[in-house]
């Protein structure tokens, strides 16, 4: 690994994407985001890449879907309200099986909403977020190391993978510093792209599109969409546990609101209540294993949003009626506080209690 | 405890790249010098990033004496480029020290030129905030340049530089002092001198072993979040 440097997440972003060999980017600007293309602004013309301020989001992510067309490595970053916006485009790059990585710094919706920090997107992410039978891999780093590492293998899984891979951020994971380290090495050749529009002299033409009028042919399209899917499932899901006391009270949480857990798992072992984390990486595929190898102890779970409530749902497909599942977030840009998640973790205690506080 | 230091004139601004530290040790030297009895006003006049300035803490700096001007309620919470009002008022009409923490980078810096007018030669500094861990300002070119950029930007020269390289919780003293070295090439580069070196508090004093003819200045962290402060992940 090379030299650390001190940077912002929206900047990391940016070098990790460049260091993947990104080298085409188009977006359009929106607070929290902004460092993001202002990174890329000024880095991409640096190695020869293209940097473009589209007319809107709309405009910035059809650039995206031709530019993957022609099998270039690309990417987009916005906003919530700006990713509303490109959920059109993000469906027909999935329709048209075309890698590219996107980019969402969340801010607190609905609609305008405010520029604080939330995580009030997770529906839209791993629900798709755009019409069809569509699904994206959806990244949720915690630290800004994390998000250098996984932006970069977001663009070798949507090459993989044939389908866009989203990065889910908020507002503080965005701004905040830490040091992080890029690879030495140049990354290796990005995988052949024979169903790319690179100019069809001597061979067939390429042709890209979502569109298929014959009801049985997509059909099969989506089964075969299906599949790639089920792969993602199998192979692709992350995520952490975090257990120092052997706990049988689990946080659930990502992003940001994992840090703040692990912040409250280390106050209410201090009050003499003992907590572990489930920390997904992927929020879609969910980490349902994890849950699973939960089962034997956990006796409640506690879903820890900056949101009125979306994790949690998956929360409690995952843990399939084997244990309680709890809730508490803060919504709008308020970021919850260890000592929030405290009480709502007593009042846990005291409904399962049967097992007794730690002398 | 910074007994070396010298800033003698009444209004100190502080610009330069993103992140290069110019909030924490705006809210530093205003605590301090307030605790010292003087008068002591702190002007927020980020109105470019959307978190991580001086307006989350008011409460916490006032608490020591020091007024805080940030932008109208109702934009408080945005990053519109809405600077507090009356600013063209604060140099002339605001008495003892007034402390201008600006936004980072050229787009940050450039809500200076509205006061430039009001400022008179002698009785500012303007001092750039550089950090030689962050990505565009790593070597003594993209010092210079990152210097030009918000100079132009803010229409002001800059009267000195000021070191607070670091590296989050990685930091050590030879970071420290590595950074020192770099920026005290680039001052000498461009003419200027380098007014202090800053730090967290917990290295000031290893760092006064190995610093000599700059004053060091130990900062406690303000800005950093409640649930970060615990030992990192």
């Amino acid at each position: 690994m090379g030299e650390k440097m001190l940077m912002k997440g929206n900047e990391a972003i940016g070098e990790a994407a460049i260091k993947a060999g990104c080298r085409f980017f188009f977006g359009y600007p929106i607070t929290p985001q902004n460092e993001l293309p202002e990174y890329m602004s000024r880095r991409l013309p640096e190695v020869g890449g293209v940097f473009l301020q589209a007319e809107s989001e709309v405009a910035a992510i059809n650039m995206v879907y031709g530019a993957s067309c022609a099998g270039g490595r690309v990417m987009t970053s916005s906003s919530s309200p700006g990713i509303s916006l490109k959920q059109e485009g993000i469906s027909y790059l999935a329709g048209s099986e075309l890698p590219a990585v996107i980019v969402n710094i969340v801010r607190g919706g609905p609609g305008l909403g405010g520029i604080q920090p939330a995580q009030s997107d997770y529906f839209q992410a791993t629900r798709g977020g755009g019409h069809g039978d569509y699904r994206t891999l959806v990244y949720a780093p915690s630290t800004i190391q994390e998000m250098v590492d996984l932006v970069m293998m977001a663009f070798d899984k949507a090459d993989a993978y044939r389908n866009p891979v989203l990065v889910l951020g908020d507002g503080i994971l965005g701004q905040m510093m830490e040091p992080v380290e890029f690879p030495d090495e140049p990354p290796p050749e990005p995988l052949a792209k024979p169903w790319a529009t690179t100019g069809a002299e001597g061979r067939p033409p390429n042709i890209i599109s979502s569109i298929i009028l014959d009801p049985e042919l997509l059909d099969k399209h989506n089964w075969h969409l299906m599949e790639k899917y089920e792969q993602i499932r199998k192979k692709e899901t992350r995520w952490e546990i975090y257990d120092p006391y052997e706990a049988e009270i689990f946080l659930v949480a990502y992003g940001t609101m994992a840090r703040v857990a692990r912040a409250a798992i280390e106050a209410a072992h201090s009050r003499g209540i003992d907590c572990g984390l489930v920390r997904p990486i992927t929020l879609w595929p969910f980490p349902e294993r994890a849950f699973d190898e939960l089962a034997d102890r956990a006796r409640a779970y506690l879903s820890v949003e900056m949101s009125t409530g979306q994790m949690v749902d998956d929360v409690k497909i995952a843990a399939a009626g084997r244990a309680p599942v709890y809730f508490y977030g803060r919504a709008g840009g308020v970021v919850p506080s260890p000592a929030e998640i405290v009480k709502k973790i007593e009042l846990i205690f005291e409904e399962i209690k049967g097992g007794s506080k730690r002398a | 405890m910074w007994d070396e230091l010298e800033l003698p004139r009444r209004i100190l601004i502080f610009f330069g790249g993103y992140g290069s530290g110019k909030t924490e040790i705006s809210i530093n030297l205003a605590v301090h010098f307030a605790s010292r009895g003087e008068q002591v006003t702190l002007v927020d006049l980020d109105t470019v990033t959307p978190f991580f300035r001086t307006r989350e803490r008011q409460e916490e700096i006032e608490a020591y004496g020091v007024r805080v001007v940030t932008p109208p309620d109702a934009v408080r919470s945005s990053s519109l480029p809405i600077p507090p009002s009356g600013l063209r008022y604060i140099p002339e009409a605001v008495k003892g020290r007034v402390i201008l923490d600006v936004g980072g980078n050229d787009p940050g810096a450039r809500v200076l030129r509205s006061i430039k007018d009001k400022l008179v030669q002698g009785e500012f500094e303007a001092l750039f905030v550089v950090n030689t861990q962050r990505p565009f300002t790593r070597d003594v070119p993209s010092i210079q340049s990152m210097l030009r950029s918000v100079e132009h930007a803010s229409n002001l020269s800059a009267t000195g530089l000021v070191c607070n390289t670091h590296l989050g919780p990685l930091t050590d003293v030879s970071t420290i002092t590595l950074g020192l070295s770099i920026v005290l090439d680039a001052a000498a580069e461009v003419g200027k001198k380098v007014r202090f070196v800053s730090c967290a508090d917990t290295l000031q004093h290893a760092v006064r072993q190995v610093v000599h003819g700059v004053p060091v200045l130990g900062l406690h962290l303000y800005m950093t979040p409640p649930w970060n402060r615990t030992k990192g992940e």
